[in-house]
């Protein structure tokens, strides 16, 4: 295109900028980023692919070549993504420039949901257009050099790493790929059309290509290929992929001639494909004391850092470590050398027994350490003061392709073994670390670790000096930077001011019931804070729920027998509370809420009944008139607990409409509440609902998994592997797992697999759904593609719920809650061989949680310690067994 | 003419008229696209200023009986928002230019994402929304960007609320400000709620004009709508034509508009801002 073609596009971006702005301000944009989990890694699996990678192009006009018959609408788009897809190309490229390429926003969204990862490829100038393609889905934003001064070149480089997405920086000639490497760019796209003449040179691309790569960057050839040949050539002279869109979309069918260029695609050398951790692991280092090592041990540190560079002031002998080390249990101990020889690492690590070394002041001593790396768990390589990106990357990768397991980027002015406390390098880690896993360390204490994690995304968190205090390790330091290292950045850990667990919560409400809501939130803050009502709480806990409910260790025999090496399985105890669940752990706090306020009536819904009963019996004890909302359906499958809440006094109102399930019976008790609300409280029986009900039910069940941590530590000196829990509405999960939420610990939800993975066949919102608003909170939800919720199934009538917890939804998205399901067949088997083993009838929601450790039992190691709530007893649900399993 | 502008034109038309204005709620898909086309267009012959186009969902929760179960049968039909946006395209292209607003549950208008439903909306001929699990402020952006592209946007008040929220949804509210005058969920109720017509007028003069004042929920006869009349600028009616929909189809329901749009005129001394 002519210059002046050029400069109107670049004027329009600026344009759509700042209209777009007035709408959605950056302020806006950033906050949002802030809840999003992290991009797909664009150009790391460009990078570390064994082929070529085809990014394949969807557009609808463009200045050289006209118009391209994709119909208008974003679904034609999406379409043509999907199919792009499933032809096997690597990435998709989206135009979303309006005016002369046809392209919309809306493309960009609807192409962001397809799965490969998404370039947005614009005429982008400013920040504003970099955050705005993050928030739009995208992954990668195309960064034209020729329309950017230095200066802006290097600062769009930089926002793009501080959103979180890949830049593609795009040249045609020698000194636009100069001007390029300086500013530092990593993926380089090499454009063979000239953007003033719109010819097309191929040929002539070939040398910048070559050198772009000599130069240690991803290279992406664009314009020009016609077919697999050109692909050839590009990949001899160095292209990681190539980008295709006119040649696609100028023939009959696009995704068969992706197909073709995929098949054809040539093989090259790839980088390393290494696996992204979901969040920091944090290293505990410098540590010399008992006082030291058990402090990391209680806080569950990933790696204790011990010193054996004798240089360093925070040095120990090997001798001295491992005395340290003998007793370890929990965190892994890491030795910590400056310019070691072979035989010093492989002495220390026969004299303490570690299986973890770091080493810095050297580069990776590709002689010796795959061998000494081979027979360890953990080899971690420092890259001192990295002046660049694609400097950290070269290191890095040599690092990696020498044995490492992580790399460490240490910041300027770290004095030999160890730690001034000068600034960590987190410009460089954050766009580092999009290619290559990589820590960081370099003055880091607890009141920066948070914030440094957010903003850099590292694999590894390490500090020293800001663990000490006068000198010594000082344990509180240590705990505090460990919890804070393991915040959530997206802010799943904690509930903000407008009631969000990252994107997910708030309070979708009718009006009527937000004067409710702010009282109910007013009572809550006032109530948890006040001496009184905790200690009447814990009056209750002890002596009418029969707190603290024990942790029981399945027989070691028994775990043999189905296929476990010596891993422990601890059963938290919640069906030996009163009432025989842990529901009642939230039915007696909110209900002596209730009573507090001054609240008459209080209404609750129920599923299997047993929140139906927790609330009855609260309500018996507290003298308040108790009316439960149960659907018709599960009254018939759940009758013995019908039959105790009528017994307890509560009226049982059944609920016809819909299926007669636990979420017509939420919108029933919604409905009564609406047209009752200045004299009635509503008792929510999960964790799930407008705020405040999720985080009041949360803090409520915690009671959970603070004792179990406590039993844990006391009962095999550490914090467990696992936490496992079943997933309904997530009350009894978020119990049990909050108190864990900073430690080492995989947490894992088990959800309903029903009958399958079909829409209507589970109810597992969080594996299989979309997020979507229900019963007031921002979630999960299992919904068809109109936004209409569709009824989950479950054998079980606790699990039987289209939404859950909104915290649950925010700690799914940001990996911290790893998510299974389990069938109802294998609920079932698991119900009755728990009885039969060990003498104890699980509830069937939470036979999904053991089933699910039996899962993975062959797979656990000897000294692995998981811990599962057994959240209810499954007298209730005989009925079920016996029908469902009539051999038995 | 923006959805805003439209919407205030009708408002102004009725007031000039002496009487308030007759909004009636058509669920689209109900019983079936056909017929909910129908009963649209039987609204409007029998005098309805403003139609509010019901989207069926699947947990409606601020709905009684009546819009819920029909909302069932409309959903089993294949309704949804495509089907209201039909609905909508239909009546424009048969001339119909009386503001049309669509009213939804949140879930819905986010399945394919706020932008794409907002600007599909507005593309075939809707003024406004109403969204009533949507609390003024609780989604600044979808609020905005209904603005951009000049779509109303109306917001719910109770008899709980607050004086500063009720401030709030005024601002807020760029269509009309919707007042329900009892605690409950939408169904005909015998009479009015006790109270009704002072809240309602003590809303409409905290409005003082900025936005027109409409009140619903429950009216279903003339005696209802006459003495609500002189407090409100409009007045909604729901369930009522739900239930003459199913009883009567479309003819039931014009007649019912034509015998509450009569009730809806009021006396000289209204006072018009």
């Amino acid at each position: 295109m002519a210059a002046s073609v050029l400069d109107e596009l670049l004027a329009a971006a600026r344009r759509r900028s700042r209209s777009d702005a007035r709408i959605a301000p950056l302020t806006e944009l950033r906050r949002e980023v802030g809840r999003m989990p992290p991009a797909r890694r664009f150009e790391a699996s460009l990078r570390a692919a064994e082929r070529v990678s085809i990014i394949a192009e969807t557009k609808r006009a463009s200045p050289s070549a006209g118009s391209f018959s994709v119909a208008p609408g974003s679904a034609a788009v999406a379409d043509l993504a999907r199919r792009y897809a499933e032809a096997g190309v690597t990435a998709l490229s989206v135009l979303t420039e309006p005016t002369r390429f046809g392209g919309s926003d809306d493309d960009l969204v609807a192409s962001a949901r397809i799965g490969p990862p998404v370039l947005r490829k614009d005429f982008v100038v400013d920040d504003y257009g970099v955050w705005q393609a993050r928030v739009l889905g995208a992954d990668a934003v195309l960064l034209i050099v020729r329309a950017l001064d230095d200066g802006r070149l290097r600062r769009l480089i930089a926002t793009a790493g501080e959103a979180g997405l890949d830049a593609l920086v795009e040249v045609h000639d020698a000194s636009e790929l100069k001007r390029a490497l300086s500013a530092d760019a990593t993926l380089i796209g090499i454009n063979a059309r000239d953007l003033a003449t719109l010819t097309v040179d191929l040929e002539g691309s070939l040398p910048l290509l070559r050198r772009a790569h000599d130069a240690g960057a991803t290279v992406v050839a664009e314009s020009g290929i016609a077919g697999p040949d050109d692909v050839a050539r590009v990949s001899e002279a160095g292209a990681a992929a190539v980008l295709v869109g006119t040649s696609l979309l100028r023939v009959g069918d696009p995704a068969a001639a992706a197909e073709t260029l995929v098949r054809a695609a040539p093989r090259r050398t790839p980088g390393l494909s290494t696996s992204h951790p979901t969040r920091a692991a944090v290293k505990v280092c410098g540590t010399r004391s008992e006082a030291g090592v058990q402090a990391a041990v209680r806080a569950d540190a990933d790696f204790i850092g011990f010193v054996l560079d004798p240089t360093s002031s925070r040095a120990v002998g090997a001798d001295r470590a491992a005395d340290l080390i003998r007793d370890l249990r929990g965190p892994r101990p890491v030795l910590v050398f400056r310019s070691p020889s072979r035989r010093e690492v492989e002495r220390a690590l026969a004299t303490t027994g570690a299986r973890g070394i770091q080493l810095a002041g050297l580069g990776a001593p590709r002689d010796w350490l795959p061998n000494v790396a081979g027979a360890i768990d953990i080899v971690i390589g420092v890259v001192h003061a990295p002046g660049s990106v694609r400097d950290a990357l070269r290191s890095a990768e040599t690092w990696l392709a020498a044995g490492a397991t992580h790399v460490l980027l240490e910041g300027a002015g770290q004095a030999a073994g160890g730690g001034s406390g000068a600034g960590a390098p987190l410009h460089i880690a954050r766009r580092l670390g999009r290619i290559v896993p990589a820590g960081v360390a370099g003055g880091l204490r607890p009141s920066n670790v948070a914030h440094a994690v957010r903003d850099a995304r590292p694999a590894l968190v390490d500090a020293a000096s800001g663990l000490e205090r006068d000198g010594e390790s000082d344990p509180a330091r240590i705990g505090a930077f460990v919890r804070n290292a393991r915040r959530d950045p997206a802010g799943g850990h904690r509930v903000d001011r407008q009631g969000r667990f990252g994107r997910f919560g708030g309070r979708f409400v009718p009006e009527t019931l937000i004067p409710a809501l702010d009282a109910l939130e007013a009572a809550w803050m006032a109530a948890r804070r006040d001496p009184a009502y905790r200690a009447q709480l814990r009056h209750l806990h002890r002596d009418f729920i029969g707190r603290p409910t024990p942790v029981f260790a399945i027989p070691p025999r028994v775990l043999a027998e189905r296929g476990g090496c010596g891993a422990s399985v601890w059963l938290k105890r919640e069906d030996l509370a009163h009432t025989g669940a842990h529901k009642i752990n939230n039915a007696i706090g909110q209900t002596l809420l209730a009573q507090r306020m001054g609240k008459p009536r209080v209404i609750a819904e129920t599923g299997a009944g047993q929140h139906g009963v927790a609330t009855a019996t609260a309500c018996a004890l507290l003298g308040l008139d108790c009316i439960v909302y149960m659907g018709s359906t599960d009254i018939e499958r759940q009758a013995p607990n019908v039959r105790r809440m009528g017994m307890l006094g509560a009226e049982v109102r059944p609920v016809t409409t819909g299926n007669g399930t636990l979420r017509d019976a939420l919108n029933e008790a919604l409905r009564d509440w609406v047209a009752n609300v200045e004299d009635t409280f509503y008792v929510l029986g999960s964790a799930a609902g407008p705020h405040p009900y999720p985080e009041m039910v949360a803090s409520l069940q915690e009671v959970i998994g603070t004792e179990a941590r406590a039993q844990l530590m006391s009962a095999i000196g550490r914090v467990p592997d696992a936490v496992v829990a079943c997933v309904g509405g997530g009350s009894n999960a978020i119990g049990i797992m909050r108190p864990f939420l900073d430690t080492a610990a995989r947490l894992i939800g088990v959800e309903a697999g029903g009958r399958g993975d079909a829409l209507g066949d589970n109810a597992a919102s969080l594996g299989l759904g979309a997020p979507g608003v229900l019963h007031g909170a921002f979630t999960m939800l299992t919904q068809d593609p109109a936004g209409q919720v569709v009824e989950p199934h479950s054998v079980s009538a606790g699990l039987d719920y289209p939404g859950v917890g909104p915290q649950l939804a925010a700690l799914a998205e940001s990996g911290r809650l790893e998510v299974l399901r389990v069938t109802d067949a294998e609920a079932l088997e698991t119900t009755t061989w728990l009885a039969r083993t060990c003498g104890i009838i699980p509830a069937l929601e939470s036979a999904h949680a053991v089933a699910a450790v039996l899962r993975m039992l062959p797979d656990l190691p000897a000294d692995a310690h998981v811990l599962v709530n057994l959240s209810g007893r499954g007298d209730k649900d005989l009925g079920i067994l016996e029908r469902e399993l009539p051999d038995r | 003419m923006s959805g805003p502008e439209r919407i205030r034109r009708a408002f102004d038309a009725a007031a000039t008229d002496q009487r308030a204005a007759l909004i009636a709620y058509i669920l689209s898909g109900y019983p079936t696209e056909t017929d909910a086309l129908a009963a649209a267009e039987a609204a409007l012959a029998a005098g309805a200023d403003l139609l509010e186009v019901g989207v069926p969902f699947s947990d409606p929760l601020a709905d009684g009986p009546t819009i819920a179960d029909a909302g069932r049968v409309a959903l089993a039909g294949g309704g949804g928002l495509r089907s209201a946006e039909r609905l909508v395209a239909s009546l424009r292209a048969r001339g119909h230019d009386a503001p049309i607003l669509v009213m939804s549950y949140l879930n819905p208008l986010l399945a394919a994402g706020e932008h794409e439903t907002l600007k599909s909306l507005r593309a075939v001929g809707t003024d406004g929304m109403i969204v009533p699990d949507l609390p003024a402020g609780a989604w600044p952006h979808l609020e905005r960007l209904a603005g951009s592209m000049g779509l109303a946007v109306s917001f719910l008040v109770a008899p709980n609320t607050s004086p500063a929220r009720i401030e709030a949804a005024i601002v807020a509210s760029t269509g009309f400000l919707y007042v329900v005058p009892l605690f409950g969920v939408t169904g005909a109720r015998d009479t009015v709620a006790s109270g009704a017509v002072e809240l309602i007028s003590s809303v409409r003069g905290r409005a003082a004009g900025r936005v027109p004042v409409a009140a619903g929920f429950g009216l279903s006869t003339r005696p209802q709508v006459a003495a609500l009349a002189p407090a409100a600028d409009g007045l909604i009616i729901g369930s009522a034509l739900v239930a003459a929909m199913r009883d009567g189809g479309a003819l039931a329901l014009g007649a019912l508009v034509r015998d509450l749009r009569a009730a809806c005129h009021v006396r000289s001394w209204r006072h018009v801002l």
